[in-house]
């Protein structure tokens, strides 16, 4: 456990000490009561109504959405206490950091960005007061409120040197791309403060969101959450395309539960185009595969698993995984990738890089810092 | 062969289909008046398609700014002006289809955003129109041409009776429909269409083209895109979701024989949607128990892809890609002339392993489009 890796050890013998990173942890939010004593006042009827009125999506999963054999008799919850987790998860499956993505990445597509921009706030505290100070092992979000890019700019300034946080999160879903100017101040602030921006699926065709797909709706979650992954190579395009990473280079973007092996579509058909059509992004300077390696990260959950281990292989190898992809287990959602299992048939070295290493390039040091500051 | 000679050149293939030498799936005639057309649609709505400029359509604002046609001959005007090169079916047949050993090529027009404008009769008339003047000026007299029967879905009963009307022509191999739609492809109103083409034994032929027009929803899950670019690139997208619908909707368990050619789309995604697709059917195939197969089953038996443009790659990448999607079946060839400007089509496939280059160019055609692309 990261808990016990000692501190006088070197930056590099630390991580050469680490196991397992995961990337996405979905702690739970287990009453929005708890978000009160960080809400001011004039935010409290909402608290005293129940909360605000949040849209809410129709595809629902078969089962309950989480693991059944991760959810604790006495209480309900599967991730509401992070004792719980490090028994459930962390020791279980030799995880020494756990990136937190919580359960309200999706308040970037409710309409009331108001009231949205103060839970994010609220939420984040609570997130660093309940999980993050107490605990080296676990390491936070700062949710943001993409709809009102200002007001997400502004919170990613406030707790972007906060040795605790480690990246800015907000939901895939989005009714403008991701590359888009009116974002820019988020990843103005972002690289302001050395943190990646990572993007995490389940909101699509929600509130504000744009339909789940570009025609429209589809009828089953089946069809719904094997969607997901259109609005994260929409996003990544928009990103490439709109020119954001020439206009900040060193921002590092994480693509969270939305599969990996598309990448080689991105970059094949973009730099197919690219030599054609750079009149019209006279702003590119590289190829945009030279951007998605250099500037682009994907998490392995849920990892595809086709029947010939060797084609995943080799599609991993096309997104050169040995510098982009990145651990993730999505606990304790129903998909969960275990990683004493799915991994088995990886080579040791690309296992490593996808387990810890590439974790370490995209977060930095703040991944191993104490969460109470140095 | 010559125009002047068709009957004869027919005879041969038909008693030879060994002699082909490519099959071209997707020619983009074009259409250099309007006015031209009007008189084959309806009479009803003729006035609106004969209107200087062509009918009111739709669009979505991207273009590609610079060079349109890359390398593609283009024919020029006494002045020196030039002009549509894919407006004249003996021009194209001597300056592309002769000159590049194109013996068959399965005409694909200019219209694809049909499905997503608003007036349902318009757009079906100019369906009509645009099926008949295609039959009489390229298809009858020429039998290096072959039709796609246009429809636009949004309205199925008349998408369905112009599937009727010309599903038996010995000219027509295809039902085709702008992948733009304001819902996916699986939703049951659309079955009527799936229906009819296996009624008259035609695949079904996807374009993109009308995404972020008329009636579509924005061009990607996240809303519209900045550039062309950006759209282009975007719009495998559009597939992905209609595969997921047509799979999922149980359009496969209910049309066994359908066949849906996707034009333009790529390759490389297809393995990573098959496999995401799988894996989620096994957590929640209950909520959709017609589905019997994993989703990859349907996905290999039924969709046909085309070669224009195929992903940037490493010949290596693309050979593995290939085998992953089973490309020796599934892989078409496709000229999209005259929109070249991605490149000449045949140094597009120029790293198709050897062993796959005669079932690309021709072999794979024959097996989804069979016997009428002979007759």
């Amino acid at each position: 456990m990261a808990l016990t890796i000692e501190r006088a050890a070197t930056f590099e013998e630390r991580v050469a000490k680490l196991r397992l990173v995961d990337t996405d942890i979905h702690n739970d939010l287990p009453s929005q009561e708890e978000l009160r004593p960080f809400l001011a006042k004039k935010w409290h009827p909402w608290l005293d109504s129940g909360g605000p009125g949040n849209a809410a999506r129709y595809y629902a999963n078969m089962g309950s959405g989480r693991m059944d054999d991760a959810v604790r008799e006495e209480d309900g919850l599967a991730a509401g206490d992070p004792d719980w987790v490090i028994q459930q998860l962390m020791t279980k499956y030799r995880i020494d950091i756990g990136i937190l993505t919580g359960s309200g990445i999706g308040l970037s597509i409710q309409h009331d960005y108001h009231i949205q921009t103060a839970i994010a706030s609220a939420y984040n505290e609570w997130t660093l007061e309940k999980w993050v100070r107490p605990y080296d092992c676990f390491k936070g979000s700062i949710v943001c409120p993409g709809q009102d890019p200002e007001a997400g700019a502004a919170e990613v300034r406030r707790l972007g040197d906060n040795p605790g946080m480690v990246q800015v999160l907000m939901a895939s879903a989005a009714r403008i791309p991701y590359g888009n100017k009116v974002y820019w101040p988020i990843y103005r602030a972002a690289v302001e403060h050395g943190l990646p921006v990572a993007m995490h699926v389940g909101s699509e065709g929600t509130g504000l969101a744009n339909a789940p797909t570009a025609v429209g709706y589809p009828s089953t979650y089946l069809e719904f959450h094997t969607d997901h992954s259109q609005t994260m190579m929409a996003h990544c395009i928009s990103l490439l395309a709109d020119g954001v990473f020439e206009e900040f280079p060193s921002l590092k973007l994480a693509f969270i539960e939305g599969g990996t092996v598309w990448a080689p579509y991105v970059m094949g058909r973009l730099d197919r185009m690219y030599p054609a059509l750079k009149t019209e992004v006279p702003y590119l300077k590289l190829l945009p595969s030279e951007y998605l390696l250099r500037n682009c990260y994907f998490s392995t959950q849920p990892i595809e698993e086709p029947d010939n281990h060797q084609h995943l292989l080799q599609m991993l190898r096309m997104m050169h995984a040995e510098k982009t992809v990145i651990f993730a287990s999505d606990y304790p959602h129903w998909d969960f990738d275990n990683p004493l299992m799915a991994f088995n048939f990886f080579p040791a070295d690309l296992k490593r890089r996808i387990f810890v290493e590439n974790a370490v390039d995209m977060y930095g040091p703040r991944l191993l810092s104490s969460n109470r500051g140095a | 062969m010559s125009a002047t000679a068709p009957a004869a050149s027919r005879a041969a293939e038909r008693a030879n289909p060994a002699a082909l030498r490519v099959v071209d799936v997707d020619l983009h005639h074009q259409i250099a008046n309007w006015q031209d057309v009007a008189p084959y649609a309806p009479e009803g709505l003729r006035h609106r398609i004969s209107r200087p400029g062509g009918p009111p359509l739709a669009r979505h604002g991207f273009k590609i700014i610079g060079p349109r046609y890359g390398t593609a001959p283009i024919p020029t005007d006494a002045s020196g002006k030039p002009g549509h090169p894919a407006a004249d079916p003996a021009w194209v047949k001597a300056e592309y289809l002769d000159k590049r050993g194109v013996n068959l090529a399965i005409l694909t027009g200019p219209v694809l955003s049909l499905g997503v404008q608003p007036n349902h009769d318009m757009a079906a008339a100019i369906a009509t129109g645009v099926n008949n003047w295609t039959l009489e000026t390229w298809v009858r007299p020429y039998s290096c041409f072959k039709g796609s029967i246009l429809v636009a879905h949004q309205d199925p009963a008349q998408a369905v009776a112009e599937i009727d009307r010309l599903g038996d022509d010995p000219g027509m191999v295809q039902v085709l429909l702008g992948s733009a739609s304001e819902t996916p492809l699986g939703r049951r109103q659309y079955h009527p269409i799936y229906e009819a083409c296996v009624r008259h034994d035609l695949p079904l032929a996807l374009h993109i083209g009308g995404e972020g027009a008329g009636m579509s929803p924005p061009a990607t899950a996240v809303g519209h895109p900045t550039t062309y670019f950006e759209w282009y690139g975007s719009l495998p997208q559009v597939y992905m979701a209609h595969i997921m619908s047509m799979v999922t909707e149980g359009v496969f368990a209910r049309f066994p024989t359908l066949k849906v050619v996707l034009y333009e789309g790529g390759l490389f995604w297809l393995p990573h949607i098959m496999w995401r697709f799988d894996k989620n059917w096994k957590a929640q195939r209950a909520e959709t128990p017609w589905v019997q197969q994993p989703p990859s089953t349907y996905i290999l038996k039924h969709f046909y892809s085309t070669t224009y443009p195929l992903e940037a790659s490493k010949p290596e990448e693309l050979a593995q890609v290939l085998d992953m999607v089973e490309g020796e079946r599934t892989l078409l060839f496709s000229g999209n002339y005259p929109n070249w400007e991605l490149g000449d089509p045949f140094a597009m496939i120029a790293d198709l392993p050897a062993a796959l280059r005669r079932r690309v160019l021709v072999e794979n055609a024959l097996a989804v489009y069979g016997e009428r692309l002979l007759r």
